[in-house]
């Protein structure tokens, strides 16, 4: 099997370059050898959230690191992988793992496939398969050498305990260049990748508690209605909408909401759309992928039983 | 100042590639300069009316869709346009040769860029082989970019800024500026403008990508959980099996 190695940044001054679910998914989505490389200025500080990933990790610890010195990294990595044999790199999927992974590529002298669809591994070679744009056509790419790839897996959490080893590393002078972040870039729900919301379906407060339950064992934010926040249920800075916040997950678990148009209209770029609601009527199901008309409160009961 | 724009094909347009049973259709017809293209081509254009300076367009589509995109470009205000025939440029199995074979092309005609721009349709590895071949700066993801080289790169949460030092290659997105319309007449002169061709030639020996037809999705899954109590289990094996939750 072709071992993989994916790659994460863990800044303490800048909130980019990493992605839980993505390690989350890690796991289940290859078999074989795996590995995490983390680069990073706190490393003590992360040490315990990559001892639960599931897999043996080794962090490039360096005060003076900074996610504005990509330069840094790519030069590590070639050093890393330049003599190492058949091997699949992975990056996140977006703009900074897409750039750092087609830097590398081209350093290597390797392949680079950007946000790859889906992976097959065998015992000597990888198929790839990409999207071509909106098409009806699919790229599909046979690896049998050393390759890159950036892609995006959501998983469960396995909270199983691996090795972690944090190596001192020397790192070149940082450029010149700043980060500047978002206004609402410390808002978790705002870029999440899997969220589950709660609509009033749920019926009282407290049922919020198993939902976080449930966010937790999926590595999602939670977010919440108007019709919700506007009763207290929950923190009115969770509410998905046109008065809020528009949000553009991997998937949308929406529980106990009907989908009123000022809801949906912060959601509708999710890319995948879960609904539970006792109405097999209500709006949302028109646009959900996946669903059970029932009791959205049983469904999370057993969603928690079951993952 | 010298430019060089490596101008591409609108990435997404869905009637690039059709499919009907299983066989996969090519349209180049659909094909037109890219709007990121179009924008860094936009950038340099600012960049020669303040400091004097020629554009030179690269194309590595082919058929009738690189003269499309050539003459787009010409027509803009491009200086030249050249037809770069060298094997498929968004197979990524072949990037990093075709761009090894275009820096040895621009070493080779003492090509000295200031700056490469290209737009950003994809995320493919060519801008970064480029510069890496040519042992330049390079910079990715520019949403913003002045007359000065000041530029902000965006990423998830925010931005990096800086300033670009030259040579470099710089891939633009398509905010960095609105580009002009071509008017009738340089519509006109250009497509009786001649198109320079160049030709590569990559290995044989070069397994390829193949293009195929994505598989018909089924149709949407809702369960009931009054009718079906094991109906909370198939939603978990479904978003198992479509890669939803592993």
């Amino acid at each position: 099997m072709v071992p993989i190695y994916y790659i994460q940044l863990e800044d303490k001054n800048i909130d980019e370059g990493h992605n839980s679910n993505n390690l989350a998914g890690l796991d289940s989505n290859f078999k074989g050898k795996k590995e995490v490389l983390v680069f990073s200025n706190h490393a003590t500080e992360i040490k315990d959230k990559y001892a639960s990933s599931g897999v043996k990790t080794t962090i490039y610890q360096n005060e003076n690191f900074s996610v504005t010195n990509l330069p840094a990294v790519t030069n590590t990595l070639r050093k890393i992988f330049v003599d190492k044999a058949n091997s699949l790199i992975v990056f996140d999927k977006c703009n900074l793992g897409n750039s750092l992974g087609s830097q590398l590529a081209a350093v290597l002298n390797v392949p680079f496939i950007y946000n790859a669809k889906d992976i097959c591994c065998d015992q000597d070679h990888i198929i790839v398969n990409q999207d071509i744009g909106k098409t009806q056509a699919l790229r599909k790419i046979t690896l049998n050498d050393k390759a890159i790839i950036s892609l995006s897996c959501n998983g469960v959490l396995s909270h199983s305990k691996n090795e972690v080893d944090i190596i001192d590393w020397e790192c070149a002078e940082t450029n010149a260049a700043a980060y500047v972040p978002e206004a609402n870039s410390s808002n978790d729900l705002a870029y999440a990748k899997v969220i589950v919301a709660g609509g009033k379906g749920l019926g009282s407060p407290d049922k919020f508690k198993p939902l976080a339950t449930l966010a937790q064992k999926l590595n999602a934010s939670v977010g919440a209605t108007k019709a919700v926040t506007d009763q207290g249920w929950i923190d009115k800075n969770r509410m998905i909408g046109i008065s809020n916040l528009s949000v553009a997950p991997d998937v949308y678990y929406a529980f106990g909401i009907s989908g009123a148009v000022q809801h949906t209209a912060g959601m509708t770029k999710s890319k995948c759309v879960i609904a539970i609601n006792t109405d097999e009527a209500a709006p949302i199901f028109k646009l959900a992928n996946y669903g059970i008309v029932g009791d959205a409160n049983q469904v999370i009961k057993q969603l928690n039983e079951l993952l | 100042m010298k430019i060089a724009l490596i101008a591409k094909a609108e990435a997404d347009n869905p009637k690039t590639y059709t499919s009907h049973k299983n066989k996969v259709t090519y349209h180049p017809e659909n094909l037109f300069l890219s709007e990121e293209d179009k924008s860094a081509l936009e950038f340099a254009l600012q960049l020669t009316e303040l400091k004097k300076g020629t554009i030179d367009v690269f194309t590595f589509e082919q058929n009738e869709a690189a003269e499309r995109i050539l003459h787009e470009a010409l027509a803009m205000g491009a200086t030249t346009a050249t037809k770069v025939s060298a094997g498929n440029i968004n197979d990524p199995l072949l990037q990093n040769q075709i761009a090894s074979e275009f820096v040895h092309y621009l070493k080779e005609n003492n090509e000295n860029y200031d700056l490469i721009l290209t737009g950003k349709t994809t995320s493919s590895a060519f801008p970064a082989a480029i510069a890496t071949g040519l042992g330049i700066s390079f910079y990715d993801y520019v949403s913003m970019i002045d007359t000065s080289l000041n530029y902000e790169m965006k990423l998830e949460k925010g931005k990096i800024t800086g300033q670009c030092v030259l040579p470099a290659v710089i891939a633009t997105l398509d905010s960095i500026n609105v580009p002009r319309l071509a008017s009738f007449t340089s519509l006109s002169t250009a497509i009786n403008s001649s198109i320079n061709n160049v030709s590569f030639k990559t290995s044989d020996e070069g397994v390829t990508s193949e293009i195929v037809a994505k598989p018909v999705k089924n149709e949407k899954a809702i369960f009931n959980l009054d009718q079906d109590p094991k109906a909370t289990q198939k939603l978990v094996e479904i978003l198992k099996q479509n890669g939803m939750l592993r």
